[in-house]
């Protein structure tokens, strides 16, 4: 790598968010823009919901300012913006929680599982448009651990991590949040 | 096992997440048993949704990233 090559490579989001903590406005501003999408893309898949997406999505980087002098780079930036970012949208789902809803004592909607029979009640074909206005309908915590795990791609060790739970529960709760899908899906085209 | 049991199974059986007996076990019912198949076709369906959901971010409308940095500032300043 030629000493040109050297000089033009951007700083890494390690040097940026150390830069940040130090008080360098600009390169916390490098390290939002690198990032925006990727944050709203994620508070955007879990909400369903453009305007409260925006706000979260601002709250997560209000956050990450606050925070960012105790990224110390033991995990990529990306893990650590990510785990940042959920938490923030369950805080939300949280405090939205007020609302009353038909939960077990466990904060999970009970799912019917509905026996199939044959081809009469088989799901309508699913596009996009459908499963994501299905996902709308899921219990948060459902709806969290299938973003996370069937459109985001993390894996159960990982979102065990990232919600501070045990591997079957979020194993448990993808299945049942798959489950519920079907449910609602099927009602839908009902 | 009955189909109940079978059902608990869908998710880790479409994951990979079975051993290779339990998976052959699976395997057989939903090759005998339309219901529990068509369950498992369902599942498929979704799972496989999802992922193509992932590949399609730019499928998003993303709002005006300096809109949102304004605001960002204006907290920022709120919090000083």
């Amino acid at each position: 790598m030629s000493a040109a090559e050297v000089e033009t490579q951007p700083p890494s989001d390690l040097e940026l968010a150390q830069q940040s903590a130090a008080g360098d406005t600009s390169a916390f501003e490098q390290l939002y823009r690198r990032h925006f999408r990727r944050v709203y893309a994620l508070c955007f898949r879990m909400t369903s919901n453009p305007t409260e997406a925006e706000d979260l999505t601002q709250d997560v980087f209000t956050h990450l300012f606050k925070k960012i002098g105790s990224f110390r780079g033991e995990s990529a930036f990306t893990t650590w913006l990510h785990r940042l970012t959920v938490n923030q949208v369950l805080m939300h789902f949280r405090r939205r929680s007020a609302r009353p809803e038909f939960t077990t004592p466990e904060g999970e909607t009970p799912v019917q599982i509905v026996t199939g029979t044959a081809n009469p009640n088989r799901m309508p074909i699913v596009d996009r448009i459908a499963l994501e206005r299905a996902i709308t309908q899921l219990p948060p915590g459902y709806r969290t651990v299938f973003v996370l795990h069937d459109v985001e791609g993390n894996d159960h060790a990982e979102i065990a991590d990232i919600l501070g739970v045990s591997q079957g529960t979020s194993k448990s709760q993808l299945h049942k949040a798959r489950l519920k899908l079907r449910q609602i899906l099927r009602q839908q085209a009902a | 096992m009955d189909c109940a049991k079978y059902l608990e199974l869908l998710s880790d059986y479409r994951d990979g997440a079975l051993d290779q007996d339990m998976r052959a076990l699976v395997q057989t019912h939903l090759s005998d048993c339309l219901p529990c198949d068509g369950i498992f076709q369902d599942l498929e369906s979704i799972v496989n949704t999802a992922i193509i959901m992932r590949s399609e971010t730019l499928a998003i409308s993303f709002p005006d990233e300096n809109v949102i940095w304004q605001r960002l500032n204006l907290t920022k300043q709120i919090i000083h």
